[in-house]
């Protein structure tokens, strides 16, 4: 299976996205679409609110703006004639050491190799910050003080009467993880590949965020704020547990694994048809037809992600390289169809370098892969 | 250009940030406001407009207009929209998302400046008789509502209703339009 990178797409299927019109293969493309970046589902979250969000009268202070914008630019202007002359010397200096060491990159950067702790964090202004291990970031939001830190990222409450609600998305891409507290301190755990967005500061009478990817939650005990995770067609209400939601499963559905506590699960719609999961429950919900499956799992085959394992158990190979293609930031394909069912058991860790992971998948069956760059194929 | 707009421009040409700064309070709000509904973020919006009025101060003596000082804005914050949409990836090949924008602009007088798209045209002449020869005059013969009740022998507040009226219908239309010439 090779995956289809959409670079471009027409605006009606976001049209049709939102008014509910949309045939499933364009869903899979626009869903390909905004995977793609985060300024891709930022437009698309943006379009969906935009018809409720009232338009900020600017004038009066404008044409002020305009004016010093002006100014700076004549400034600006006069700068740039001086500095030139002597940038182009130095450009000419520097291109010849940088020549050497960009090789280098592109050439480290065709292999598959582990992923690292990295994420887009978008305020609600539209600013974009990258988060990565050597991030120091320190901002205030409405109602928020935001710390970014060593793949991690702190919201702390702001004594303020009635903030104004600010909504932050933070994307991981392929390749990455990241850790997030909330301000009401709930942990998230982020797998590659997903967004989550929240607001900086929780209103009184409920927290909401929305998902999209896989996560792992802790949440902060709070019996007056329920605890609401929106993915897709899919509602989750909790007052305080621990659970992993992952939308990457079999096509179109969410897998959610309940560890501790109690949750109830309801179609997004619907929230009065709710189910209510136990510890060790597993729900598979069906997008298109809002319906779900119950069955009792072994938790941590789940959840063993966060703590830097990839626990596999009877796992069909092509669901595993799945699961490790993101992660490990690779494509793959299969030469025979017979081989994607395959199953495989064991315990993988998630620091161990691509090549070893391969090898070890190698010696418990007769498969055997061959990695041109980024490109696997299963034989 | 009528003669107040030349007036107008002519002083820009020389320099005159006084004439500069009319303009920019008379267009600024409608004009953000259609680039808002456009990328569908204030902030970007607003940024689009700001950035083509600084373009336009900084190189008056370039610029020829032949149609509007109105038309001429709209047209290049238009442009500017879509270079920003072009940049996230989106065409809008049905031109379904401009006209969008257009209807949902509060700005009636949008329509007189644009070059009308064909499905705008033609979800015009599909509208009920006294409806859409209404909607002409407002926006295409650009006629003020008290010619058109002048001219039809009917009240202000009629032309009023059947102009709300008919732009929800043109929306449906364009609307309905799209999808029939995709599926």
């Amino acid at each position: 299976m090779t995956k289809r990178r959409i670079n471009s797409i027409d605006y009606i299927y976001i049209w049709r996205k939102l008014k509910n019109s949309i045939s499933p293969e364009e869903d899979e493309l626009l869903s390909e679409w905004l995977k793609n970046s985060p300024e891709h589902m930022k437009f698309f979250l943006n379009a969906r609110d935009f018809q409720n969000r009232k338009l900020i009268d600017n004038t009066p202070s404008a044409w002020i703006n305009l004016n010093h914008k002006l100014k700076q630019r004549r400034k600006k202007r006069i700068l740039v004639y001086c500095c030139a002359a002597s940038f182009a010397l130095v450009v000419g200096f520097s291109f010849f050491f940088f020549h050497n060491s960009v090789d280098r990159q592109i050439e480290a950067k065709l292999v598959p190799v582990p992923g690292i702790d990295k994420a887009t964090l978008i305020l609600n202004d539209g600013t974009s910050h990258t988060l990565d291990k050597s991030t120091d970031l320190l901002l205030e939001e409405d109602g928020a003080k935001i710390k970014g830190k060593e793949g991690l990222l702190v919201y702390s409450p702001l004594k303020k009467k009635n903030p104004r609600i600010a909504y932050n998305t933070i994307y991981v891409p392929r390749g990455g993880e990241f850790f997030l507290i909330l301000s009401d301190s709930t942990k998230i755990w982020i797998n590659s590949e997903t967004m989550i967005r929240y607001p900086s500061s929780f209103s009184k009478n409920e927290r909401r965020i929305e998902l999209i990817g896989e996560a792992y939650f802790e949440v902060k005990k709070d019996e007056s704020r329920p605890f609401v995770v929106v993915s897709d067609q899919q509602l989750i209400k909790v007052t305080g547990t621990a659970f992993n939601v992952s939308s990457f499963g079999h096509e179109g559905s969410i897998v959610t694994t309940l560890v501790e506590g109690s949750i109830q699960l309801s179609p997004r719609d619907a929230v009065e048809n709710f189910v209510s999961l136990l510890p060790g429950n597993q729900s598979i919900f069906d997008n298109e037809s809002q319906s779900m499956i119950i069955k009792n799992v072994n938790v941590s085959l789940y959840t063993s992600w966060k703590d830097g394992y990839y626990d596999f158990q009877g796992e069909t190979i092509e669901n595993m390289l799945c699961t490790l293609s993101r992660w490990y930031n690779f494509n793959y394909q299969f030469n025979a169809d017979k081989v994607r069912l395959k199953r495989f058991s064991g315990r993988l860790k998630r620091t161990d370098s691509f090549q070893r992971i391969l090898s070890v998948i190698e010696k418990t069956d007769e498969i055997k892969f061959t990695i041109e760059g980024t490109q696997v194929i299963v034989n | 250009m009528n003669i107040k707009e030349r007036i107008l421009f002519n002083r820009l040409k020389k320099g005159d940030i006084v004439a500069f700064e009319e303009l920019f309070k008379e267009f600024n709000r409608p004009l953000t406001f259609f680039a808002q509904q456009y990328v569908f973020d204030l902030q970007s919006g607003e940024d689009i407009v700001q950035e083509n009025f600084i373009h336009f101060w900084e190189n008056i003596h370039k610029i020829e207009i032949k149609t509007s000082l109105k038309a001429y804005f709209y047209q290049s914050v238009r442009n500017r929209c879509y270079n920003y949409l072009r940049d996230l990836n989106i065409y809008d090949k049905h031109k379904l998302h401009y006209v969008e924008a257009l209807l949902a602009s509060h700005d009636p007088d949008i329509f007189t400046h644009h070059e009308l798209n064909n499905a705008l045209e033609k979800a015009i002449s599909l509208l009920p008789g006294k409806m859409s020869q209404i909607i002409r005059l407002k926006y295409i013969e650009e006629k003020k509502i008290m010619e058109v009740s002048n001219l039809l022998n009917i009240t202000d507040n009629t032309v009023k209703t059947q102009l709300n009226r008919g732009k929800v219908r043109l929306k449906e239309l364009i609307i309905k339009m799209v999808n029939v010439n995709i599926f």
